[in-house]
């Protein structure tokens, strides 16, 4: 799925986040975005999930408009937040199946025994989510954003409390996803993340920046984060 | 619209989890509740709890039909239940006044009865503790005023029958009629004392103290019951009902399914928490309350309650200061609408207040579960005092989500 981004700005009150962020995300590629904290890779994220109304620009999927992202985005995409996004008081399996509800309730029954496997979740699959782990949180949080087997998935800071085991997992699966066709956008701080990236950009001062590729971590600091917390707004 | 069913079924779930977490914090409330109750009272007025109030009677000079009065009024039956009086001098009063010792001291004046005869009516002097805010002394205050409209009724009473001899030109009966006047007033007043000690009184429509304080105490349990839940309600909206508005179930269904499944979970604690209370009612009772088809009833009362509730945490927000809020006005509504006293025995005003307060309509529900009679008045306020709640829930929802919008509310 191809996804493009043009001018999407969006403020809270006077506090403006983004002024004129355009970019894009070819199908097949994962593109991350790097940026200071605040300087809002979050909204971005959270507007293409149609979780946020952006006060103005465009969205376009596959080349064709999307007029009504906070309607239409859902079914396009598989949205990871940075908060999770399970009820406490509920075992795993009531909120799977809470999540699998949305859509064709048995085509994401089936894709959910799947994903069970592959994410390893069985084992606390009757514990309720309040006395789970951040990085087991984080798994069921994963699960329940690919139940409907979106073609893109957004990624808020995808690995934070995930092991170094499960971390390396989760690389491997980004790459059989874009491998299939599917397309990642992710905002990332971890190194490991941002190198697997086919394609990056930065935000800073409301604005989106590409970054060649053969840029390293330290030039990317150097250049567009360092004293950016200070500029933002 | 099966995501808006499992939605349900889930919150519904959710609500019933945590039951038990709630009901050992509404158990442990209520008995920090009872227990500083208990010892404030204790605090207040010790050992000193109304028993008998002491008055302290000054007669001024030697006045031997004075001395009679005092052993009249103070040997009634309506008054030397509740009061002893003292005859002592005006400065062992004044001194045992402000020892608080007595609540109150009547200065009688030389001459009194000398002065009613003639219909001069020299005033005898009310001397109370007002440094004391010891409710005996408001006791007394209000006795000696009651007393005093009494005796000016009654007096208005011989002087119009003293005025129609006398403009029908028959003075000579003046003195016959005074006397069948005054017998005829001490054996009504009197009567009226005695019905007065007999007569049960009525708390709420037919329900007598006792049983009023059982279901009183099931009432104000449920309330807090109710108030400990509201940490567990999702009046903001945070990431996770944000994604689920974003799959198409938006702020009011949200709003009105967390209201659906809350109410559900309160009526069915109610309806089992009831059933004990209303049964030890029964038991106890000299009414003859039995279990009929009414009793289901007790499902709609609480299930309405139950959306009231939601309603008042959807308008004045879930976080902590709020809650105190919360805490508050269900006190204020608790309190005017009679639940902590009858409202019979509450200031007027208080009393008025009470009628336009939700909670009172709740009081009369429980009541007339009781008795066994569907009452449609009752019923009728009930539902409107719940539509109205959930009309005010959903505006309330509403723009809490459009001030999120604009960056003003907690979570956006």
């Amino acid at each position: 799925m191809e996804l493009e981004l043009k001018d999407i700005k969006k403020s809270y009150g006077k506090k403006q986040v983004l002024c004129k962020v355009s970019l894009t995300v070819q199908a097949g590629q994962c593109v991350g975005i790097v940026g200071a904290n605040g300087c809002g890779k979050s909204t971005l994220l959270r507007i293409l999930a149609g979780v946020e109304k952006a006060d103005g620009g465009q969205i376009f999927v596959n080349g064709k408009e999307v007029k009504k992202p906070s309607r239409q985005m859902a079914a396009h995409v598989g949205y990871i937040p940075q908060e999770s996004a399970l009820m406490p008081d509920l075992t795993v399996r009531d909120n799977l199946k809470l999540w699998a509800s949305f859509g064709d309730y048995r085509k994401n029954c089936r894709n959910l025994e799947q994903l069970c496997e592959q994410f390893k979740i069985q084992s606390f699959y009757k514990e309720r989510v309040k006395n789970l782990s951040g990085g087991m949180s984080k798994r069921v949080n994963i699960v329940c954003a690919l139940i409907h087997k979106p073609p893109l998935l957004l990624m808020d800071e995808p690995s934070a409390a995930l092991d170094l085991v499960f971390k390396e997992e989760l690389r491997g699966y980004i790459q059989d996803f874009t491998k299939e066709g599917g397309s990642v956008l992710l905002s990332s701080h971890d190194e490991g993340e941002i190198t697997a990236c086919q394609g990056l950009w930065a935000i800073k001062g409301g604005e989106a920046f590409a970054l060649p590729r053969e840029l390293s971590l330290e030039e990317i600091v150097a250049g567009f984060m360092k004293g950016s917390e200070e500029k933002d707004v | 619209m099966y995501s808006r069913w499992m939605l349900l079924r889930f919150k519904i779930k959710q609500f019933i989890r945590i039951l038990p977490v709630i009901l050992l914090e509404t158990i442990l409330f209520v008995l920090i509740l009872a227990g500083v109750g208990i010892y404030a009272t204790r605090a207040i007025y010790g050992e000193k709890a109304i028993k008998e109030i002491k008055v302290g009677i000054v007669a001024e000079g030697d006045d031997r039909m004075a001395d009679m009065l005092i052993r009249f009024v103070g040997g009634m039956d309506s008054f030397k239940d509740a009061v002893s009086l003292e005859v002592m001098s005006r400065g062992e009063a004044e001194s045992l006044l402000k020892e608080g010792e007595i609540y109150g001291a009547v200065i009688v004046p030389e001459g009194i009865v000398d002065s009613i005869l003639s219909g001069e009516n020299v005033p005898a002097k009310i001397l109370t503790g007002s440094a004391y805010s010891r409710i005996e002394t408001e006791v007394f205050a209000q006795l000696s005023h009651a007393g005093a409209s009494l005796l000016t009724t009654a007096q208005a009473g011989i002087y119009a029958a003293d005025d129609f001899c006398a403009e029908n030109e028959r003075p000579d009966l003046i003195g016959q009629t005074e006397d069948a006047l005054n017998a005829a007033y001490l054996k009504y007043a009197l009567a009226r004392s005695t019905l007065f000690k007999e007569k049960e009184v009525t708390a709420v429509k037919g329900v007598n103290l006792t049983d009023y304080y059982t279901i009183s105490l099931l009432f104000a349990f449920l309330s807090f019951a109710g108030l400990a839940f509201g940490r567990y309600m999702q009046v903001e909206m945070e990431e996770r009902e944000k994604l689920f508005k974003s799959r198409g179930i938006g702020t009011v269904q949200q709003y009105l399914i967390e209201t659906a499944a809350f109410s559900a979970v309160f009526a069915l604690l109610g309806a089992i928490l009831s059933f004990p209370f209303y049964l030890f009612v029964i038991h106890n009772s000299k009414s003859s309350f039995a279990v009929g088809p009414v009793w289901i009833m007790i499902l709609p009362i609480w299930f309405l309650m139950g959306v009231f509730l939601r309603g008042l945490f959807q308008i004045l927000g879930n976080h902590a200061g709020s809650m105190g809020v919360c805490f508050v006005v269900l006190m204020a509504f608790m309190f005017a609408s009679g639940v902590f006293i009858p409202s019979a025995f509450l200031p007027a005003f208080v009393e008025k207040a009470g009628t336009y307060l939700p909670y009172k309509a709740w009081m009369e529900g429980m009541a007339m579960i009781l008795q066994g009679k569907y009452d449609r008045k009752t019923m009728s306020a009930l539902y409107t005092i719940g539509l109205s709640s959930l009309a005010a829930g959903i505006l309330a929802a509403v723009c809490r989500d459009r001030l999120a919008l604009q960056g003003k509310g907690r979570y956006r």
